[in-house]
């Protein structure tokens, strides 16, 4: 009996050492091939108030198998095309805020739309333009680190641009709590050792990171039908939920109306833009090949919430559905394949679009020449 | 002495070494060809990168 266990063992032992010996030849000849992992001592977050926010004066490479991009922190920590002091005496600018579609994950800052719209901005009269948006914020983190941010500069901003989706509105009650930073990563409460280990190896090796990806989306596409996260997709969207949405409404409401007294009193323009996610315009498509009965649902409920309250008060408000929609139906890719967020293309017509809707409508009057 | 060892095993357990080799790099392409050949109907909807 024990001669059979050790002759088993010998042969579980010989079994390892060959896949150790191929993840080795793997490791190699990726490298050779350029797919090099991101080679990352540490990430871009630190904590902030409950909440957390980019470092400053910090620069990251992020390479993934979809798209490879740089990240550059200012001195004051906010996304932008090199580290290093930002000078805004006595200079208008205009401050975006949102979540990572406005930061734009997958793109370097000159091809996000806030990038394209600071290009243009500069251009026609030289605002500046700052992003403070960062990935996985709600507004009130965002707020959070705007009021941190008037404490500490001497002229305030002349225009503010709340960026939203209904991903942005859906979780402006999500709490931090559960997140915890390591290293400047972002990492979950639960199982963050084994999320922490995850991350140093994806960092370190190209054999780990392609089969990760690569067993994801094979992962996504044969055991899970709907793609990775739709139930959470559909909820959103859901009319399931319509008592408990208005109250969360009501709150959410509540929240901006503090935030635009604040930008009243204070003589600072605040525009909204609602800017649907791409794979909002597909929703009846998913609805469909998913089965679910379009009844249930309502793909415009944030966006007509947005509307009607700054009909109400009176406050500037840009939908860009039509313009996304019209892309859409003319077969145009929005998003990267592996991701939800804004390609290239995407932030470009983005950009374009909110610069000329501002210009258009009389908005971005202030001049700096 | 090392060689003289891996020999050994080599001679013991060649059809072991030899089909999980095949395995490892059979399920590696084919991973790698799934990837990046077949497209997705229903995307991945992942926004936060956490």
């Amino acid at each position: 009996m024990t001669r059979i266990i050790k002759e088993y063992l010998k042969k579980f032992f010989v079994v390892i050492a060959v896949i150790l010996f191929c993840l080795l030849m793997l490791e190699l000849g990726l490298r050779v091939e350029g797919r090099v992992p991101t080679n990352v001592c540490e990430g871009e977050y630190e904590p902030f108030e409950g909440t957390y926010r980019l470092r400053k004066n910090f620069v990251k490479v992020h390479r993934w198998p979809g798209y490879s991009y740089t990240i550059y922190t200012n001195e004051f920590g906010f996304r932008d095309n090199r580290i290093g002091k930002r000078n805004l005496n006595n200079k208008p600018y205009a401050v975006f805020l949102g979540d990572s579609m406005t930061f734009g994950i997958g793109v370097d800052y000159e091809e996000t739309f806030v990038g394209i719209f600071h290009e243009l901005a500069m251009e026609h009269n030289g605002v500046e333009v700052l992003n403070m948006a960062v990935p996985g914020h709600v507004f009130s983190d965002q707020e959070k680190l705007f009021m941190h941010f008037m404490k500490h500069v001497v002229s305030k901003p002349s225009y503010v641009l709340i960026c939203t989706n209904d991903d942005f509105l859906f979780k402006f009650q999500r709490s931090t709590r559960n997140l915890f930073i390591k290293d400047g990563y972002l990492l979950s409460k639960k199982n963050r050792h084994l999320a922490y280990i995850r991350k140093i190896l994806s960092n370190r090796s190209s054999a780990y990171f392609t089969l990760r990806n690569d067993f994801k989306l094979f992962k996504g596409m044969y055991f899970n039908h709907g793609g990775q996260g739709m139930d959470s997709f559909f909820e959103v969207y859901s009319k399931n939920y319509e008592e408990k949405y208005f109250k969360r409404s009501t709150i959410l409401l509540n929240e901006f109306e503090e935030f635009e007294e604040y930008c009243s009193r204070s003589g600072i323009v605040l525009i909204y833009l609602y800017i649907p996610r791409a794979d909002s315009l597909k929703f009846k498509r998913y609805l469909e090949l998913s089965g679910k009965d379009p009844a249930d649902y309502d793909p415009e409920y944030y966006e007509n919430l947005i509307r009607k309250h700054c009909l109400s008060k009176e406050i500037a408000f840009i939908s860009l559905r039509n313009l996304l929609k019209k892309q859409v139906e003319q077969r145009k890719e929005l998003r990267f394949r592996t991701d939800g967020h804004f390609n290239k293309f995407a932030n470009k017509v983005i950009g374009e679009y909110i610069f000329n809707e501002l210009v258009g409508k009389g908005l971005f009057h202030q001049s700096a020449i | 002495m090392i060689g003289e060892r891996i020999k050994k095993v080599w001679g013991r357990h060649m059809k072991l070494i030899i089909a999980t080799f095949e395995i490892f790099w059979i399920v590696f392409f084919l991973l790698e060809k799934i990837a990046n050949d077949t497209y997705v109907k229903i995307p991945q909807f992942i926004y936060v990168n956490f």
